[in-house]
């Protein structure tokens, strides 16, 4: 086992980015062994710096414009991070590029421009987000935002801070949403509950089903069920010990639920 | 999965048409601003008349002219903070509003510095009845036209938004009551400027409602 050397600093990392599945994934890929809160460590690469801190450097600027690495005192200075602003000089000029002859109609440039993004969007919700649910669908929601908002690019200006905007309001945007419909789902899974419980009470309300029992397990089921007595006040109310109450109870309920069965109702 | 991607995005590019003047709100802007100020000098002018020759009394004071282009630019900042918070970008619309709000302080500051040196003999010559409501009155066209322009762009954050076009609409008629109205710093600070900015709330409840939600789908 190569030993750790940390290598580098991202001042925006935190445990959340840290935790994440994708990020480790991602880090398991570059070589990155262990990542903590504000400190990245690699294994020992031929050129760890060269190889980890470009790699870092590209993908954390492709993500976050607020992207900053810091150098360990006494770490040795190398060409990564130009390399890294490159790479995204690159992509932004394409970027624009190909957006700038989208708006000249040129559909062939919008494809590429889409297809391109569709894998950046997602790396981006991946990580801001975290693994979602429904994150194709989030990302073609994004990809239509882009769309239909593509008059609004200025070809004067950055595409990433547009790109990022919209995306990270339509992510927001379709998170909200998820929320909504859980909480309407949790809803009815509540009111279904509710509902049971009310046709239970009106099976169990029906004389018909009562009158079947024996008095005594009527006595425990009524005042049990019913009147709403602890099985030790029903046992006191009946000048019964508290486990024959329990008993009558249980039998009371089992043959309940026979004659349930027996009609063929769900119990 | 993928491949509904792309599909997806083979019909959005089949889908492609070009775009004229994208990103572009200048013309925009000027369009807002003439409409916006036509609009709010033909009512002052079919409702009374002006106090006196506006030209002469810009020659005849540089401080008169200093507070009229101060308050010309906050109007043209406000309408551009308006436009620039429509379009998505990392700037927060509190940041793209600063430079008007500025320039907003620097008027006021102008006004209360005329208490004690007024631009212009102070007078009741030329005094409207409820000019402070005429202000409120003349600043929600404007707010209208100003969401009308912005839902052609892409507004996500809309009270933001609508505060901006509302500040914008609300500076217009307080301008224009430097000249129909009449002048004394703090009849201006108190029925024209105040009131004008009372439309910031009025712009950013109906932006709320009125400016078109955006997503996606």
């Amino acid at each position: 086992m190569p030993p750790l050397t940390t290598i580098g600093r991202v001042d925006d990392i935190d445990s959340g980015h840290a935790g994440n599945p994708v990020f480790s994934e991602w880090f398991a890929g570059s070589g990155v062994k262990r990542a903590e809160r504000g400190s990245i460590s690699v294994s020992n690469f031929t050129n760890p710096a060269e190889v980890s801190i470009s790699a870092i450097g590209s993908y954390w600027s492709e993500l976050t414009p607020d992207f900053s690495l810091t150098r360990p005192q006494g770490m040795p200075q190398t060409q990564d991070k130009s390399a890294g602003s490159d790479r995204w000089r690159e992509d932004e000029q394409r970027w624009a590029g190909w957006m700038r002859a989208a708006h000249g109609g040129d559909s062939e440039a919008y494809e590429r421009l889409l297809q391109e993004l569709g894998r950046v969007i997602e790396q981006y919700i991946r990580v801001r987000f975290g693994a979602i649910d429904g994150l194709e669908d989030c990302v073609q929601e994004c990809l239509i935002t882009v769309h239909r908002a593509r008059h609004t690019y200025d070809v004067k200006r950055p595409f990433r801070p547009w790109l990022f905007t919209l995306v990270r309001h339509q992510t927001i945007d379709v998170l909200r949403r998820g929320v909504k419909e859980r909480e309407q789902r949790d809803l009815n899974s509540e009111a279904e509950p509710s509902i049971d419980a009310n046709q239970l009470h009106r099976r169990l309300d029906g004389v018909r089903v009562l009158e079947n029992l024996d008095p005594d397990h009527r006595e425990a089921v009524a005042l049990t069920q019913y009147a709403g007595f602890t099985a030790a006040e029903a046992a006191n109310w009946l000048g019964i010990s508290e486990s024959a109450l329990k008993g009558r109870l249980r039998r009371g309920l089992l043959a309940i639920r026979k004659h349930l069965e027996a009609e063929g109702l769900p119990t | 999965m993928k491949q509904d991607r792309n599909h997806l995005i083979a019909e959005l590019a089949t889908d492609l048409s070009p775009v004229s003047n994208a990103g572009s709100t200048v013309g925009m802007l000027s369009l807002w601003l003439l409409v916006m100020v036509s609009l709010s000098a033909a009512v002052l002018l079919v409702t009374g008349d002006l106090r006196g020759d506006p030209l002469v009394q810009l020659r005849g004071s540089w401080q008169f002219a200093l507070e009229s282009a101060l308050g010309a630019a906050v109007v043209v900042a406000f309408a551009a903070a308006a436009l620039r918070s429509a379009i998505p970008s990392t700037v927060h619309p509190a940041r793209a509003g600063a430079l008007a709000m500025g320039l907003f302080v620097c008027w006021c500051g102008l006004m209360i510095y005329g208490l004690t040196d007024s631009a212009l003999p102070a007078s009741m010559h030329g005094k409207r009845e409820g000019c402070w409501l005429d202000t409120v009155m003349l600043g929600i066209p404007g707010i209208l036209l100003g969401i009308w322009a912005v839902n052609r762009l892409w507004p996500l954050r809309r009270a933001w938004v609508g505060a901006w076009i509302g500040a914008s609409a609300g500076a217009v008629p307080a301008l224009l009551m430097q000249f129909s109205c009449m002048y004394d710093p703090a009849h201006n600070l108190q029925h024209h400027l105040l009131p004008g900015m009372l439309v910031i709330p009025v712009g950013a409840a109906l932006g709320a409602f009125l400016i078109r939600r955006r997503t996606g789908m």
